[in-house]
């Protein structure tokens, strides 16, 4: 019961940034997705089950919000919340280099499937494409591996833990 | 393959694959869903941390707005000042010419709660007022710049708009200076911007002018300014223009909007526009419109 209040939380608490702050910036043309690093988060922590269940509900309210396709959002996110589950359980969640890479594949994975809903230009709007999935990776991972840094050091002990599911105290 | 996993693992790949299911269905058949309903719920439970985010927002950039709006009010009131002149006479050679008189719009204003949708650019916006304060579906929305999009969904105290940059939606246009008339959308491809199309090779249209809603457009009121030409070239075909244009509102940052009702369809006949969009509404020199339809009742018909 508690994890579910917590899930509702954090997609709450996810699409309010993402439809005020975050609007606002993406549409200066810098794109954090936080939909994946919600998503992410969560799923290192929680692992499979409810990183999928996570990235669906969030995916859902992301696409209600939206005006068409319905599901986009949803399908990219339960993958991708059931993928970092289980990767989580084999790699070190704490390091920042693991977050890294996994919050930059993640945000590209979702960038090209989202983006291949608009992409209408043919060939010759592969470099926007190429760009806008570019931008979103390298503006989110940084600052997703940033935010889990502070949240880790504001709570004084490690976050996740390691393969081996332990969580130190530091 | 599920029978061989330990059971936790074998409970996530039902689950996923039961949501992966779900969204695929979703997908296909999702648009034939009428999620207005969630929407609204949605836009009900979200509105007051919206308001408080904005509020938040506002406080942090108070100041500097402040500043600017001091200035730009200098401006408008030196300009309304020269306005006033105009308008005074405004009134009395259009009557000589024979010409409708101007309506203005009764704009009500909103506050944009939140702004959703798509990627980089957001595509839809939560409006603070909905049925109750009148705001219905086909109205309107502006800033005192330009169009920002239509009122698509309207609930008791909220309502959603539609913005330019939504891909489905067209508008009617036309270039103030000349008159060439266009088809306003906006493409995402090969990069994300609004674009004039539909608009003849033999017409001339040049950098700089403004575009404004057309007289030919069922959902909008006439001359509402909608952006600036940036750049003319060719469709694909050679056979039209495709005329880039950049939008008079500011999209990326939208605090505080206008709804203008829409042309409601008359009950007896074919919907057409019958409002006249005045930025400045001038108390005292506009004429009443029911003495010029009285008055010659022919000259209300526009040329086609």
């Amino acid at each position: 019961m508690k994890a579910l209040g917590m899930l509702l939380f954090a997609s709450l608490v996810a699409l309010l940034l993402r439809s005020t702050i975050l609007a606002g910036l993406a549409a200066r043309g810098v794109v954090i997705d936080v939909l994946v690093l919600a998503t992410v988060t969560w799923s290192l922590r929680h692992e499979e089950g409810w990183g999928a269940t996570f990235g669906f509900v969030l995916g859902l309210a992301a696409d209600l919000d939206a005006s068409h396709w319905l599901g986009r959002h949803a399908l990219a996110l339960t993958l991708l919340g059931y993928g970092v589950g289980r990767l989580s359980n084999t790699l070190v969640r704490d390091s920042p280099l693991t977050q890294l890479v996994l919050i930059a594949v993640a945000t590209a994975l979702h960038q090209v499937w989202v983006t291949a809903f608009d992409a209408t230009g043919g060939v010759a709007g592969l470099p926007w494409f190429a760009g806008r999935v570019l931008l979103a990776t390298v503006t989110t991972a940084p600052i997703g591996v940033l935010l889990l840094l502070l949240t880790r050091l504001l709570r004084r002990r490690h976050g996740y833990g390691n393969a081996s599911g332990s969580s130190a105290a530091g | 393959m599920a029978s061989i996993l330990p059971p936790a693992e074998r409970r996530s790949v039902v689950l996923v694959t039961a949501y992966a299911a779900l969204s695929l269905i979703l997908l296909v058949v999702g648009e034939r869903i009428p999620a207005s309903g969630l929407r609204g719920v949605g836009a009900a439970v979200f509105a007051p941390f919206d308001r408080i985010a904005g509020a938040a927002d506002r406080l942090f950039t108070s100041w500097n707005e402040n500043t600017k709006l001091h200035e730009r009010v200098a401006t408008l009131e030196a300009e309304n000042a020269r306005l006033r002149l105009e308008a005074a006479e405004n009134p009395r050679l259009r009557q000589q010419l024979g010409l409708t008189a101007w309506h203005s719009l009764p704009l009500k204003p909103v506050e944009v709660l939140a702004l959703g949708g798509g990627e980089p650019l957001p595509d839809a916006a939560t409006l603070s007022a909905g049925r109750n304060d009148g705001v219905q579906v086909g109205d309107a929305v502006m800033t005192s710049d330009g169009l920002v999009g239509r009122v698509t969904e309207s609930w008791p105290t909220l309502s959603r708009a539609t913005l330019l940059t939504d891909a489905n939606q067209a508008i009617a246009c036309e270039v103030e200076t000349t008159g060439v008339n266009g088809i306003v959308r906006f493409v995402a491809a090969p990069r994300p911007r609004l674009i004039l199309s539909a608009v003849a090779i033999a017409d001339t249209v040049r950098v700089g002018e403004r575009v404004v809603t057309s007289d030919l457009s069922l959902r909008f009121p006439r001359g509402i300014p909608v952006g600036t030409v940036t750049r003319v070239g060719h469709d694909a075909t050679g056979l039209m223009q495709e005329i880039e244009i950049t939008p008079a509102a500011r999209l990326a940052r939208l605090r505080h909007a206008f709804v203008a009702p829409g042309p409601r369809p008359p009950a007896d006949g074919i919907p057409r526009p019958k409002l006249e969009f005045e930025p400045n509404p001038l108390s005292g020199a506009r004429p009443p419109a029911a003495r010029d339809s009285t008055a010659n009742p022919t000259s209300k018909k526009r040329p086609t």
